[in-house]
């Protein structure tokens, strides 16, 4: 189960586990965001390709009004996932 | 080959598949990095039957054994009447998918670099995806 938390207007948490059941509610709580927004992936312990294409199209709606979104602290097993599509290139990723 | 468990063919069976795969990872002796990997994959492969087979509704039916000391096989039987074999889909191009960040081919990719073989199979409108993984130090199963 996906949780999603918003710490402050520009910081929200991921944790759990972001799967395919989890994009519909996952994107509509994402849509919320309107200013570049760090997200801290530190409790996050699993991620598909289902959840990077949320993170993929979040990224995508802020970048084109001028906004950023940062991603933080993602355990092994998660920045492995990002390495491998590369998608570390795209995100700005703060350990 | 062994009889696995049947799932049906949406994303909300996905938490009774993780648990599937938990209480056989514990009866193999499973632990660390692999069986996120294993999930991962079985994830990708379950969700690529259920968005592109719509043409069925029978259950797919997943199964993981370990067939020797130093490997791991997971098995999904999927009823298709026109065979989608992913073993033969063109290898994505990460680097283009990263430029300009369209959906889509992120999850065979996924299971392609995770695992160390992918087989498909159709017999008599059935097919069959075969994942293994090699257990190693490396795999950190």
């Amino acid at each position: 189960m996906l949780k999603i938390q918003r710490i402050t207007d520009n910081e929200w948490k991921l944790s759990g586990r972001f799967d395919a059941s989890q994009t519909e509610k996952a994107s509509a709580e994402l849509s919320q965001l309107q200013e570049s927004t760090t997200l801290d992936l530190e409790d996050l312990d699993y991620i598909s390709s289902m959840g990077l294409s949320v993170l993929v199209n979040t990224y995508k709606r802020l970048n084109e009004n001028g906004h950023a979104l940062r991603l933080s602290n993602p355990n092994s097993h998660v920045r492995d996932i990002f390495r491998y599509t590369r998608l570390d290139q795209v995100f700005q990723i703060i350990e | 080959m062994k009889t696995g468990r049947k799932f049906k063919r949406t994303p909300g069976e996905l938490k009774a598949i993780f648990h599937y795969l938990e209480e056989e990872y514990s009866g193999l002796g499973l632990s660390g990095k692999c069986k996120s990997e294993i999930d991962l994959s079985v994830e990708e492969v379950f969700m690529n039957m259920v968005r592109h087979n719509t043409g069925s509704s029978h259950d797919i039916e997943i199964s993981l054994v370990k067939p020797g000391p130093g490997t791991v096989a997971i098995y999904l039987k999927d009823h298709e009447k026109i065979p989608f074999d992913l073993t033969k889909r063109k290898e994505l191009d990460v680097d283009a998918y990263a430029r300009k960040k369209q959906p889509g081919g992120l999850g065979i990719h996924l299971v392609r670099r995770m695992m160390d073989e992918v087989k498909f199979e159709h017999h008599n409108g059935i097919s069959l995806i075969t994942l293994v993984k090699h257990i190693t130090e490396e795999a950190e199963c």
